[in-house]
């Protein structure tokens, strides 16, 4: 087995990937706080308890980045010719799924509690010698566990766009967003000390929806990722401009009649394969040696696309109609 | 960010009016109701935190504290007997105000109801005969218990022999109690430790503004409960 060359990620990305790494690492420490936290002022509201599950659930993103950026890194070997690209969209995968699955447990939690029509209790703490109602406290620590997520979620949001990793983008954008839960639990409390008994059970339901949509979003990215979809943007899924600038930069070779590719995302490197008509066969070796080296020095995303001359790009049905494919 | 601005401004101004507001209130209007009315109280017989005498009448320590916070309030109390799982079922479904009768924190029923906190601890001690120290090893010890065989199980966890007699005072060897009995039996509150519980009130779920008067009125009081329960006797 012939392992693909390594890949190596150039000096500007590979000091940003470092500085994710450790914006990662800072997210886990900031969200176990958050999370000790809220343990503390759980109550018996259900929105809190939604909000505590969402902050424990933000945790699976940052450790899957961590895990996955150990090993994409890794050279390929004879056992895994592709080398370990996909490691991200693997641990994507399963974020995704972890947050899809809570999301919808926790609605299930809090629909049930609406129509069991159960009114919580919160009563006083004692603090520093004050009698404080409970949900003050909860509000309190509520604002505290919004205010590193969305620090965090910002910081990391330019690193994901420069470094085109979904997975992270993803993350940074679920942090950004936490500033909607603590608001809806806060007026769910709120609702509470109103004496609406409802508020806090629909401000879980509010909280845990959320939670849903962003695990569904991700999940279908992630498997749109796993079935190798053409490339898009971060964060959008408008088609990704550099495979038309390579066909492009192919078609403007002079001894290149027509070209096309097909390219697909591995991580952060995009990869495929580029369908060449020469006008001649003189040559071809050295053509498509040096038409690859230009094509790689396009951008740092592209990585092993492979240059295969061919007779015509119309598509064959049945057989297939390739010469030998060469480098 | 003018948004995020706008939203905070809007929280702050929320609980500005929150505070003015008097939060937190009742979803059934309890305290408005009982402020001026009837507070219908189950009365749960366990002396001599409550019990109810012949004449329909509750006495002991916590009847006396709800007949203060009454007062208070300017409500008539109605004292309702029952058992503890029916009163606190009747609790649950706001037939009842509060139930009272040395409620244990450790409950079963803590989730469904508006238990307050706790206005008192109770240590289980083990103390030994006027004199006489108390080893920590109670493996074998035969230790007097009351009639009501409180602090068996703890006992009989640690290996000693619970022995239940009328009258523990006079009981040669160690007595586990609760400290205030220890001292209403002439003994020294101090040996060792086997557990504690501690008492609650419990309110209807959900009534916050009636549970945090409950509290309050408790916090103010929780000085004078061991003095209280030094006066209540067998």
């Amino acid at each position: 087995m012939k392992a693909r060359d390594a890949y190596e990620l150039p000096e500007e990305r590979e000091r940003d990937l470092r500085r994710a790494v450790r914006l990662e690492w800072a997210t886990i420490a900031a969200m176990l706080s958050v999370i000790a936290l809220l343990y503390f002022t759980l109550g018996s509201s259900q929105a809190m308890k939604t909000a505590w599950v969402e902050d424990i659930l933000s945790l699976v993103p940052p450790i899957a980045f961590l895990v996955a950026s150990r090993y994409s890194g890794r050279h390929p070997t004879k056992h895994f010719p592709y080398g370990f690209h996909r490691a991200i969209a693997i641990a994507f995968l399963c974020a995704s799924v972890a947050l899809a699955g809570f999301g919808a447990l926790l609605l299930y939690d809090a629909v049930l509690k609406l129509m069991m029509r159960e009114h919580p209790s919160m009563g006083t703490v004692v603090l520093f010698g004050h009698q404080v109602w409970m949900g003050w406290l909860m509000i309190a620590a509520l604002v505290y566990s919004v205010i590193p997520p969305v620090i965090l979620g910002r910081m990391k949001t330019p690193l994901a766009e420069r470094l085109h990793d979904k997975a992270l983008h993803a993350d940074a954008a679920m942090n950004r967003a936490d500033w909607l839960t603590g608001l809806a639990a806060a007026v769910g409390i709120l609702g509470i000390g109103m004496g609406w008994w409802w508020a806090d059970a629909v401000a879980a339901a509010i909280i845990s929806l959320d939670i849903l949509r962003d695990g569904w979003k991700n999940l279908s990215q992630s498997i749109r990722d796993l079935m190798d979809e053409r490339p898009t943007r971060v964060g959008s899924r408008e088609p990704d401009p550099l495979a038309e600038r390579v066909r492009a930069a192919l078609c403007a070779m002079d001894w290149v009649e027509d070209a096309d590719l097909r390219l697909r995302e591995e991580g952060h490197v995009l990869t495929g394969e580029a369908f060449i008509v020469p006008r001649s066969n003189e040559g071809l070796s050295e053509r498509l040696a040096s038409a690859a080296r230009q094509v790689h020095a396009l951008d740092w995303r592209l990585y092993d696309v492979s240059l295969v001359p061919v007779r015509s790009l119309a598509r064959v049905s049945g057989g297939q109609e390739r010469d030998t494919a060469t480098r | 960010m003018k948004r995020k601005q706008a939203v905070v401004c809007t929280a702050v101004v929320c609980a500005a009016i929150a505070t003015a507001c008097g939060i937190p209130q009742d979803p059934e209007d309890t305290l408005a109701r009982i402020q001026g009315g009837v507070v219908r109280v189950g009365v749960v017989n366990n002396p001599p935190w409550a019990s109810l005498t012949s004449s329909d009448e509750a006495a002991g320590v916590e009847p006396q504290l709800v007949r203060a916070l009454a007062a208070e309030l300017d409500a008539r109390v109605e004292w309702v007997p029952g058992a503890e799982s029916e009163l606190l079922a009747a609790l649950e479904h706001h037939s009842l105000d509060l139930v009272i009768g040395g409620l244990p924190a450790s409950s079963p029923w803590k989730p469904k109801l508006g238990f307050s906190r706790p206005y008192y601890t109770d240590t289980l001690i083990v103390a030994g005969a006027r004199g006489s120290r108390v080893r920590h090893a109670l493996r074998g010890v035969r230790v007097g218990v009351e009639k009501d065989r409180a602090g068996a199980a703890a006992l009989e966890s640690r290996g000693a022999v619970p022995v239940p007699v009328a009258h523990p005072a006079t009981f040669p060897g160690p007595v586990a109690a609760p400290a205030w009995r220890l001292t209403q039996f002439g003994r020294a509150p101090a040996g060792v430790v086997l557990g504690m519980e501690k008492r609650v009130f419990a309110a209807a779920p959900g009534e916050n503004g009636w549970l945090v008067r409950v509290e309050r009125f408790l916090h103010q009081r929780r000085d004078s409960i061991p003095i209280m329960l030094r006066r209540e006797g067998r």
